[in-house]
């Protein structure tokens, strides 16, 4: 090869002429510089000498760079038209050809001295031994084998280096964890000092001994040195653990021994291993190292979990990164769960802990959705995929029992999270009925190998059932299979006793949850024998258990209700009310008051037993003979007077001051701050307690007689009734209703389920006290319906019907207010119903069944649960403040409202009807409220403007003819208007007690709930001010309204859409100063406005338009508070221009009486704000101050000008 | 495609009258002036030149809907005159603003080829209404 080019340059060059040559020559020369010619000579004479000689010195200048290889490509065209031989760079050669054909230089090459005779070309024998080449060189896209020939013998300075050779950096430590070995023996030599005295046996000593001419740190040699003990490289994911999950402190890890097995599989030398250790080596190959790994995986989230309340974080180190880290770990457990043997187990485990153990303290809550966002790791989950493994995972029993176990807790807690999910998980195929298989249906009696069957189990399928009603109706097929459980007593049955209590407890539970939704009454018909079985049991001494006690009462309650209307249940006449009184539970219940004690454990049984007589005396009036009137005195007889005097009495009035204490120490804001256990922990306590008081009210209600609404001469039994209202007004007033009605606390509102049971009951209970008032009562009524929960849709419109119907002329009467005739005429209240119960129950799709079944709520509930509101279906419950003026809304969305089109045909109301109708109600509820110190429930000025520009937003006439009369200008709305604005005009009397700006009071916050998101209030208010200027003939009210969003706490824009966009208007606007829509002037006034366009709309209005009354005021403060260096406050600029302009202007401009205005204004800050006429009419030092002001600012001739004006 | 004819804008129809007023039963000195085939081209001029004689207490102009040729001009006047002059007398004045305006334009584009050399401001001003705090006697120069 080289040959043959040596010969094909020759005969090139036989070709050229001498200028040619010369030419060629000049070039090189000109390329490499003068010294070239010599440089090519050196090389060649040194290559002529035996090459061997110098394999000693090869080394000396492993830095000859790589350069000089590239360039000498560069150089190939070049070379190829030089045929002189002498000049021939020999060193050259060889690149060329690796050039073409990289390999060529491990070729044969030709050591054969050319034959030829006379001027003959020499190459130089370069045989593969003379190039050296980095092996060890690290692989990088970059690589380059480095082909260098050995230097000279002699270095005389001629050789320049052209730049340092950077390629090899220190090799990264990314050997397989095989080579580790290696590295923990030279581990050993880490000594500090190594430079200066290098122990034996490190490799710096063994290059000094024995190869003293290899340069230091060589780097194909890098591999034997020790690692720094510098842990720079891994500081981000610094922290290791061993393998207990527990991560090792930094001091303590270099210190470890090696024989722990906390050396062995990570990366560097240190002890214990770091997350993506930990993680890389999860996906190991080897069974028992993925194993371990996905076990110390599972116990650091076990580490990290969550601890509400107690403020130790665990791990400090990945503070912050618990979710992700969650995130991970459930990944690595998913991806190894199908594995075989302790790799599928500890997935398992690696699951359980992410999915159910993470947040153990929520997971007891059945009533509600527990998900708390769309990126809880639960909902992350690829479901279809992994309960088809957990469903695989059953049938084939290859896992441990313990494991299985968990797998069944898993799934648990994933049909808690969601009724989406728990839908997929009733849908996903095979898997509830292994479940079934493995868990439940166990051979009885059990062998010696059998399973035994699992209560859990059955909780998952009462969870399955409460999610929503179709699992509910799946799960009735398998439900006939589980009174296995029934049959089969305590006392006989082949299990252990406590077992078989918790079976027959769990088994009870999910025929309750059934018959919550109507479904399987049949059963207690078919199975009377059985479960009259059970309920002697329950009633004997044998049965000690309070939990059996309860779900036994709890199902005798669900049913009782499903028999008081057979056409409720799914499907119908499932159970009759004959068949009930047949099997005379009610009695049954009653022998077991003797059974019930006072203690503390027996109250929720004691409310059991109250709701189920409650239920019964229910159906008996629906069902019995004369209403129910012999049931009643049966169980007041039987009852007797143990709410006087007996066990009943303690316990209520035990449970009230328990409920009480509990409720008082909630108050403390500092507790919600963040969610505290303690917060959980008296909510939880608080639910038994409610339980109790709600259903001795119910009782009460329930043994009433049948013509209610009167106050009664005599109570059915005594209640402490004073402490009940006492305590419930401390209730409604309590901060745990806004603080858990958030996104993330969704769960804990189940919590609050029992006690909206006891405002409402206690509501119904109130309307038969003598001493309560219509008045009272609704004002009662009204905050009680503000505070109830999803769920409590019936009872919100029972009371919503009945506030209405309270509405009456005579109430109205009797209050003193005077209501014009026309609303009685036009049908009163009534027209509004519809659009304030679609405000409480908007739509049957989602219907979360009440605590207390009702026959309404077995035929419609759709679920049991709570929903988390960020899904598509919204609660409407808890009802916000302004739930009220909900008729307008539909009114100005009248095209799209779902009540316009679900009217009956017989409401011909008007839109000014129903702007009166529900203008009066506001008007009397805020009164009332007021009058009873509910401040929380009055609707606040904001929503009161808020309501009032959406009337005037009513437009009519908008494309046809004949102009409908406006809504705003009929003078009964007119009038309503006003009236609700007095409370918030400064010169009236009776200014409301002002409260605590909050959200409720800023306008943009309480539009973004009518207007949504996406239109801003700026929106509305433009589309306000241009209705204004187009049809108002300068409405007074419209006018004033328009002033509220220009306050100087809202943004600029509002103010500058109204005095420059629509200057215009102002002429037209004559609002005296003392109707300004407020609570407190100063909002207008401070901070005086800065913004320079502001400031001249200000005084262009002032010098164009007689502008007068609260316009007039506002520019004038601003102007005079921008001129006057008295009102600006002290410590700012005496003199600024923005003030001389103003002046100036103000003088020239200005007709007499604004520049007498501006010159008279007084104001000052933090004292009372002083209106026209009295900010014109002050006195004092600082008259003689703004005149010679004038002097400085302008001009003495000015000042004497201006004299006049103070006279 | 299905838009209405151009022409349908600005002609009356055979027998449409151009300007209709009705009075306001309720509100004292108010009408309402219905004034077909214009849009806010006129409404808007009209309005502002309403607005700015003394007696006026209220002026505004709606365009109900954008498809529909013509404006709603409310008027509310003190009662020394009523709507109907008040509009008159405005609609007086702003046909002579017009012809001003008109007539000063004319001249201004006659001199165009006289003195075509001549470069002015294109804005015609000193070149401060950029500023907020200029110098100028006008508040408008602030």
């Amino acid at each position: 090869m080289r040959r043959q080019i040596s010969e094909e340059n020759e005969r090139r060059m036989a070709s050229m002429t001498e200028e040619e040559i010369d030419q060629e020559r000049k070039d090189i020369v000109e390329r490499f510089g003068n010294g070239v010619g010599d440089l090519l000579k050196k090389v060649k004479e040194a290559r002529e000498r035996r090459p061997q000689s110098m394999e000693g010195d090869r080394e000396e200048l492993p830095e000859k760079s790589t350069e000089v290889v590239s360039r000498n490509l560069d150089m190939k065209s070049a070379t190829d038209s030089l045929k002189n031989a002498d000049l021939i760079p020999s060193i050259i050669k060889p690149n060329i050809q690796r050039a073409k054909k990289p390999h060529s230089i491990l070729l044969k090459s030709s050591t054969r001295p050319s034959s030829r005779t006379g001027r003959s070309i020499r190459f130089a024998e370069v045989t593969p031994e003379d190039v050296h080449v980095y092996e060890s060189a690290p692989a990088s896209p970059k690589r380059k084998p480095l082909a260098l020939p050995p230097p000279p013998g002699t270095s005389n300075g001629d050789i320049i280096s052209l730049s340092t050779w950077k390629g090899a950096s220190r090799m990264k430590s990314t050997q397989p964890p095989s080579d580790s070995t290696e590295r923990t023996v030279s581990s050993e030599a880490r000594n500090p000092d190594m430079e200066v005295d290098p122990e034996e046996g490190t490799p710096e000593y063994i290059r000094r001994r024995f190869f003293p001419n290899v340069p230091a740190h060589d780097p194909s040699v890098a591999w034997m040195e020790a690692l720094s003990s510098n842990p720079t490289n891994n500081s981000s994911t610094g922290i290791r653990f061993d393998l207990t999950g527990t991560p090792i402190p930094e001091s303590m890890s270099m210190a470890l021994p090696t024989h722990l097995g906390l050396h062995h599989h990570a990366d560097g030398d240190r002890a214990g291993y770091t997350l993506d250790d930990i993680f890389l080596l999860s996906r190991s190959s080897i069974p028992a190292q993925r194993a371990t790994m996905l076990g110390v995986l599972s116990k650091i989230i076990q580490r990290l979990r969550p601890n509400k309340g107690s403020k130790v974080i665990r791990i400090p180190e990945l503070q912050g990164q618990e979710d992700d880290l969650r995130r991970r770990v459930l990944a690595a457990g998913l991806e190894a769960m199908v594995e075989r043997g302790s790799v599928g187990a500890r997935a398992v485990e690696a699951i359980w802990q992410c999915v159910v153990n993470w947040d153990a303290d929520v997971a007891g809550i059945e009533g509600a959705e527990l998900q708390s966002s769309k990126t809880d790791a639960p909902s992350l989950l690829q479901q279809d995929f992994f309960l088809s493994q957990i469903a695989e995972a059953f049938a084939q029993m290859s896992l441990p029992p313990e494991s299985l176990v968990q797998l069944l807790g898993i799934v648990h807690r994933l049909a808690q999270q969601s009724n989406i999910m728990a839908e997929t998980i009733m849908a996903s195929k095979n898997l509830v009925s292994n479940i079934l298989q493995t868990f439940l249906l166990t051979p009885i009696p059990p062998t010696k190998t059998s399973p035994l069957p699992n209560p859990s189990a059955l909780q998952l399928l009462t969870t399955l059932a409460m999610a929503s009603r179709s699992n509910a109706s799946a799960l009735t097929e398998p439900a006939d299979a589980l009174l296995r459980f029934v049959t089969i007593l305590p006392t006989s049955s082949p299990f252990s006793t406590p077992l078989a209590v918790s079976l027959l407890t769990s088994t009870l539970r999910f025929y309750t949850v059934l018959g919550s939704y109507g479904m399987y009454a049949h059963i207690a018909t078919t199975a009377a024998e059985q479960f009259a079985a059970v309920g002697s049991y329950v009633l004997s001494e044998a049965c000690q258990s309070e939990s059996l006690m309860e779900a036994w009462l709890g199902l005798l309650e669900t049913w009782l209700v499903c028999a008081t209307d057979p056409h409720r249940t799914t499907p119908p006449h499932e159970i009759l009310w004959s068949q009930v009184v047949g099997w005379a539970w009610a009695d049954d219940v009653l022998t077991l008051r003797a059974k019930l004690t006072r203690r503390e454990s027996h109250w929720k049984v004691w409310a059991g037993l109250w709701r189920v007589e409650a239920a019964w005396l229910e159906g008996a009036r629906v069902n019995g003979v004369r209403g129910g009137e012999t049931e009643r005195a049966g169980i007041l007889e039987a009852i007797g007077n143990g709410f006087e005097v007996g066990s009943e009495k303690d316990i209520v009035a035990g449970a009230l001051i328990a409920l009480r204490t509990e409720l008082d120490r909630l108050h403390s804001p500092s507790l919600w701050t963040d969610l505290a256990s303690d917060v959980i922990s008296h909510l939880r306590n608080s639910d038994s307690q409610a339980t109790v008081i709600f259903s001795v009210l119910r009782l009460w209600l329930a043994c009433m007689p049948l013509n209610r609404d009167t106050p009664l001469e005599a109570p059915p039994f005594l209640l402490p009734f004073s402490d009940l209202s006492a305590f419930c007004a401390l209730l409604v007033n309590h901060p745990i209703w806004p603080h858990l009605n958030t996104d993330n606390t969704i769960p804990y509102q189940s919590y609050l389920r029992p006690l909206t049971n006891v405002l409402y009951y206690f509501l119904r209970l109130s309307r038969h006290i003598p001493g309560t008032s219509p008045d009272l009562w609704v004002a009662q009524a009204f905050s009680i319906t503000c505070r109830l929960l999803p769920g409590d849709e019936e009872n919100g419109l029972q009371v919503t019907k009945s506030i209405l119907a309270m509405m009456t002329p005579d109430f109205f009467n009797a209050g003193g207010m005077e209501v014009p005739p026309i609303i009685w005429e036009k049908g009163g209240m009534s027209i509004i119903t519809p659009f304030l119960v679609h405000a409480i129950r908007s739509s049957n799709e989602v219907y979360v069944g009440p605590i207390c079944p009702s026959p309404q709520s077995i035929m419609g509930s759709t679920t049991q649960r709570l929903l988390h509101p960020t899904l598509d279906s919204k609660h409407t419950l808890p009802l916000s403040y302004n739930w009220i003026f909900s008729p307008i809304d539909h009114l100005l969305r009248s095209g799209t409202s779902p009540v316009f089109s679900s009217l009956s045909s017989s409401w011909d109301a008007s839109e000014t009807d129903v702007v009166r109708a529900t203008l009066l109600l506001t008007k009397v509820l805020c009164n009332i409220l007021l009058r009873h110190h509910l401040l929380e429930f009055v609707p606040t000025r904001a929503e009161i403007i808020f309501s009032c520009m959406k009337i005037f937003m009513l437009e009519h006439g908008q494309t046809q003819e004949g102009e409908l009369e406006e809504v705003f200008r009929d003078s009964i709305v007119e009038r309503f208007m006003n009236d609700l604005l007095v409370p918030i005009v400064p010169a009236s009397s009776d200014a409301r007690p002002t409260r605590q700006p909050g959200e409720r009071d800023d306008l943009e916050k309480v539009a973004a709930s009518f207007l949504g998101s996406s239109t801003p209030f700026y929106q509305f208010y433009t589309d306000f001010v241009a209705l204004y200027d187009a049809i108002s003939f300068s409405h007074p009210l419209f006018a004033r309204l328009l002033f509220p969003p220009t306050s100087m706490l809202y943004p600029l824009d509002y103010r500058r859409h109204l005095w420059m966009d629509f200057g215009h208007l102002l002429k037209t606007i004559r609002t005296p100063t003392a109707q300004m829509i407020t609570c407190n002037v100063d909002e207008y006034l401070w901070p005086v406005e800065s913004n320079g366009q502001m400031l001249s709309a200000y005084l262009k209005a002032l010098v164009k338009y007689p502008l007068d009354g609260f316009p007039r005021f506002i520019a004038v403060h601003h102007v005079a508070c921008t001129i006057w260096p008295d009102l600006r406050g002290t410590g700012e600029n005496e003199k600024t221009e923005a003030s001389i302009n103003m002046l100036k202007a103000v003088i020239e401009q200005g007709s007499g009486s604004l520049v007498k205005d501006i010159f008279r204004y007084r104001q000052s800050r933090g004292e009372c704000v002083l209106l026209p006429p009295y900010c014109l009419e002050q006195d004092g030092q600082w008259k003689a101050d703004r005149l010679s002001y004038v002097g400085r600012a302008l001009s003495v001739d000015v000042q004497e000008r201006m004299k006049g004006v103070f006279v | 495609m299905n838009a209405p004819n151009r022409f349908e804008l600005f002609v009356l129809d055979d027998g449409e009258k151009p300007v209709e007023v009705s009075e306001d039963t309720k509100i004292p000195n108010a009408a309402t002036f219905k004034i077909m085939k214009q849009d806010h081209t006129l409404g808007n001029m009209v309005r502002a030149y309403v607005l700015a004689m003394p007696q006026v207490l209220f002026a505004g102009y709606k365009v109900p809907h954008p498809l529909h040729p013509y404006f709603l001009l409310k008027i509310q006047t003190d009662g020394t005159v009523t709507p109907q002059v008040v509009l008159e007398q405005a609609c007086t004045k702003l046909i002579g603003s017009l012809s001003t305006l008109e007539a000063k334009f004319k001249r201004e584009f006659s001199f165009k080829d006289v003195e075509g050399a001549v470069t002015e401001d294109p804005y015609g001003t000193t070149g401060t209404s950029g500023q907020p705090w200029g110098s100028g006697r006008d508040y408008l120069d602030f």
